[in-house]
């Protein structure tokens, strides 16, 4: 059987369009009748086959081949036995091993992403040394000092009085700082390695001392669970991932990814914060405190969270008020509204945002409180009121 | 060997002066399944398949791309594109994880970047070129890596130096800004505001300067069956034509994007009083929304037009020795046309269009750029002396996928 093709000589960019004869052992390359040049079959390198592309053969005297492809042409280099990899291209080509293909591709592309990077991020976090750990608290901590935070204007005493009473309660293996929050406002958090922090602010506003404690076990969750390093090594494997799978995608399409990416982060970080709470509330169980002392502290956090949200509100409507007045009457007629109108706004508001808020449940890092507070106390039906008060940190209000 | 009869009916008669432009032959559907497979195999090999998978696509592109009816070849090792992955994984890493770790480990990453890039540029380009052939004769780079070298240090050590210092004047001023003497963070304030407009200045005056010689070391290094490129851009050209168009528009565009911010900002501000909070923050989101969106579309616009800049530059300006010049028919707004599809084709199939859309940009990149050649027989063969007589050095021992938009 012959197949058409064009031929090179070494060395020289002439075309010659030539017949080429292919038998088990010999590739003849033929003009009409004429035999032009013969090869062992063995000497000539095939390139490997790709669809619509010519098929390139390298002859031993350095001329080249390109043989156009055709059905004919693939079934006698498969029978022939002459190539080393068909695998790409039948993968390619057979339907069936393309659709396989394709759907094993979209299932681990998912997968990869779902489960085993974050199983191997976290796998990773639990192996990585201590002092790695320490080093990246020492960093986050002095970039925190220099932007966020100010020393804590807490009384000493109350401090010591309140690491003591952690420690009564298990927590003797961390490292609990205080911060004069600012920006950060009444929060507390955990760094990679044995620290976490409070802010001055949150120890004024909680007032009950057990609340204080479920935090601290929440901030205690995410250390023992290696949260915020798996995150590092998280970002860095999907940084490799997606460098390695998509590295020529074109710019626009990798600001869609990136957006995914960002929904994806924090789907994971959600679900820290339910590995935390779920810890917080184990601990607090086993030191026979109620369980509602995490949600009741929870509750008071986001409470505090919504007034200062509706303070901002009206101070801002009396802003605009004051305003308005020197300039229309139209805005003469609006002082006369009530609080209670303006708070009706404010829910009109709130309904405004429905988007946004369906946008913040997949943008945002923690699960709603609802959410959080539901899943705990469905757990724990029998659980009692946290009980108790402001004991410790009273102290420094007595000064 | 006998001596072959010449049986050319693929190549039409060749006048002298005519411009020849290649057919690029790739379809969508075809690149679909080698994209799909090559993915496929490079997740089940955690990676490694990666060069295999960028060698197919890569002789899938070449061997698409047809001049005076013979095909262009790649021939690169996967090895060699494996190796620079690992490498560049490893920087990428350590840029990564170092930028969360510490400062030092992602400048040392920074830093590795900076002093390996013209060694990887010139490793790059003799592989890609190295293993690039057409009609059975070979393209070749020739430039070296100490060349590459003393371009880049010329010009960015002094911008680097610069920098330097003035990083150190701002931290100083910085110490002022905190003093309570207002007359002294005043001046701190204004100094660290000079300051910026005099990097700003400088890149405006080091830049061109990199560039120019950075692309005439490309292209006057570049062999074709031994015969030399050459490329015709000189540093008022360049500017003129490529850096002061492209510097101008992106200026203009922030302008008109703060513009557009204050002026919405104004108008809605004047707007009712009555209004709510969350009103108002839905009518911040359409100030902002608005001119945000079209601040990205100028920028895709730009992105696009920057890249037609350089290349229809560059593609009327290069010779092939002795005396064939290359000619681009590229047009700003048809390239737009293809690349606006192709984003909106990308997004509403969740990026699958993606090997549609690469076909498709490339037929056109392909296509419009030509050659004046006379005879690419007797071209060819005169060439065959040259190459024979200053020989090639190794190519595959490294590729670091660096695109120079060849």
């Amino acid at each position: 059987m012959s197949f058409k093709a064009t031929y090179f000589l070494a060395g020289q960019s002439k075309i010659h369009t030539v017949e080429v004869e292919l038998t088990d052992s010999t590739l003849t390359i033929k003009d009409g009748t004429e035999v032009l040049n013969s090869f062992d079959i063995k000497d000539c390198k095939f390139s490997s086959i790709i669809a619509g592309i010519p098929i390139e053969v390298a002859l031993p005297d350095r001329g080249r081949l390109e043989i156009q492809s055709s059905e004919a042409i693939l079934k006698k280099i498969h029978d022939l036995n002459i190539l080393k990899h068909y695998s790409p291209y039948y993968l390619e080509n057979k339907l069936r091993y393309f659709v396989v293909g394709l759907a094993l591709t979209i299932v681990i592309f998912f997968a990869s992403f779902k489960y085993v990077i974050p199983s191997m991020s976290r796998q990773v976090a639990a192996i990585v040394p201590d002092r790695v750990s320490q080093f990246v608290d020492e960093r986050i901590e002095s970039q925190l000092d220099d932007f966020i935070f100010d020393e804590s204007k807490i009384d000493k005493e109350v401090k010591q009085k309140l690491l003591k009473y952690f420690k009564e309660f298990g927590l003797d293996d961390i490292k609990v700082n205080f911060r004069k929050g600012n920006s950060a406002q009444a929060n507390a958090f955990a760094l990679a390695g044995k620290s976490i922090f409070f802010t001055d602010e949150i120890i004024e506003l909680m007032n009950n001392d057990k609340y204080l404690l479920a935090i601290a076990y929440h901030e205690a969750g995410h250390l023992k669970r290696h949260h915020v390093l798996s995150t590092i090594i998280k970002d860095s494997f999907i940084f490799l991932l997606t460098l390695v799978y998509l590295g020529d995608l074109p710019a626009a399409a990798d600001n869609l990814m990136q957006f995914g990416l960002l929904v994806y982060s924090h789907d994971h970080s959600r679900e820290f914060e339910k590995e935390a709470d779920d810890y917080a509330i184990k601990e607090l169980v086993k030191h026979n405190i109620s369980p509602k002392c995490f949600t009741e502290g929870m509750n008071k956090l986001h409470e505090h969270y919504e007034a200062k949200s509706k303070e901002r509100f009206k101070k801002k409507k009396e802003e605009d008020k004051g305003e308005s007045k020197k300039s229309s009457k139209v805005a003469a007629e609006a002082d006369k509204k009530s609080e209670e109108s303006l708070m009706e706004k404010f829910n009109m508001d709130e309904k405004l945002r429905s988007v946004e808020k369906i946008l913040t449940k997949y943008l945002s890092t923690h699960p709603s409180l609802k959410e959080r507070t539901t899943d705990i106390l469905a757990n724990y039906p029998d659980a009692k009121a946290c009980g108790g008060s402001k004991i410790i940190t009273e102290v420094k209000e007595n000064k | 060997m006998t001596e072959v009869q010449t049986v050319d009916t693929t190549t039409p008669t060749i006048q002298t002066g005519e411009f020849k432009f290649p057919t690029f032959h790739g379809k969508g559907g075809e690149f679909f399944k080698i994209w799909i497979v090559n993915v496929l195999l490079t997740m089940l090999t955690m990676g490694i398949y990666s060069a295999w998978a960028k060698v197919r696509t890569l002789k899938y592109m070449y061997g698409a791309t047809e001049l005076e009816g013979a095909r262009f070849g790649f021939h690169g090792d996967p090895v060699a594109i494996l190796k620079g992955r690992i490498l560049a994984s490893i920087i990428g890493f350590l840029y990564i994880a170092g930028s969360s770790l510490s400062v030092f480990v992602s400048l040392l990453g920074v830093a590795l970047i900076y002093f390996l890039f013209p060694f990887l540029m010139v490793k790059s380009l003799k592989f890609r070129l190295g293993n690039t052939s057409y009609r059975n004769l070979r393209f070749a780079y020739r430039g070296t890596v100490e060349g590459a070298y003393k371009i880049w240090f010329k010009y960015t050590v002094p911008f680097l130096a610069f920098m330097v210092c003035n990083v150190f004047i701002v931290r100083y001023l910085e110490g002022l800004k905190t003093n309570p003497d207002q007359t002294a963070a005043l001046i701190g304030s204004g100094v660290f505001f000079a300051m910026l407009i005099m990097v700003f200045i400088y890149s405006l005056y080091i830049l061109p300067k990199l560039y120019n010689e950075g692309i005439n070391y490309i292209y006057n290094s570049a062999y074709y069956a031994g015969n030399k490129f050459h490329i015709n851009s000189s540093l008022s050209d360049f500017k003129s034509k490529v850096f002061w168009p492209l510097t101008i528009k992106y200026i203009l565009m922030i302008v008109a994007f703060v513009v557009s911010i204050m002026v919405l900002g104004f108008l809605s501000k004047s707007g009712s009083p009555e209004a709510t909070e969350g009103a108002k923050e839905l009518a911040m989101l359409k100030v902002m929304g608005v001119p945000l969106f079209l601040f990205y579309v100028g920028l895709f616009c730009f992105a696009i037009y920057s890249a037609y800049l350089v290349k229809d530059y560059i593609w009327n300006r290069i010779t092939l020795a002795p005396n064939h010049p290359t000619k681009s028919k590229l047009n700003y707004l048809e390239y737009l046309k293809i690349s606006f599809v192709n984003v909106i084709g990308m997004i509403f199939t969740f990026g699958f269009f993606f090997p549609w859309a690469k076909m498709r940009s490339k037929k056109y990149l392909v296509e419009q750029r030509g050659i004046q050649i006379d005879d690419l027989d007797k071209f060819a063969s005169d060439a065959e002396e040259n190459i024979s007589a200053l020989g090639e050095e190794a190519v595959d021992a490294f590729d670091f996928d660096i695109e120079i938009g060849l």
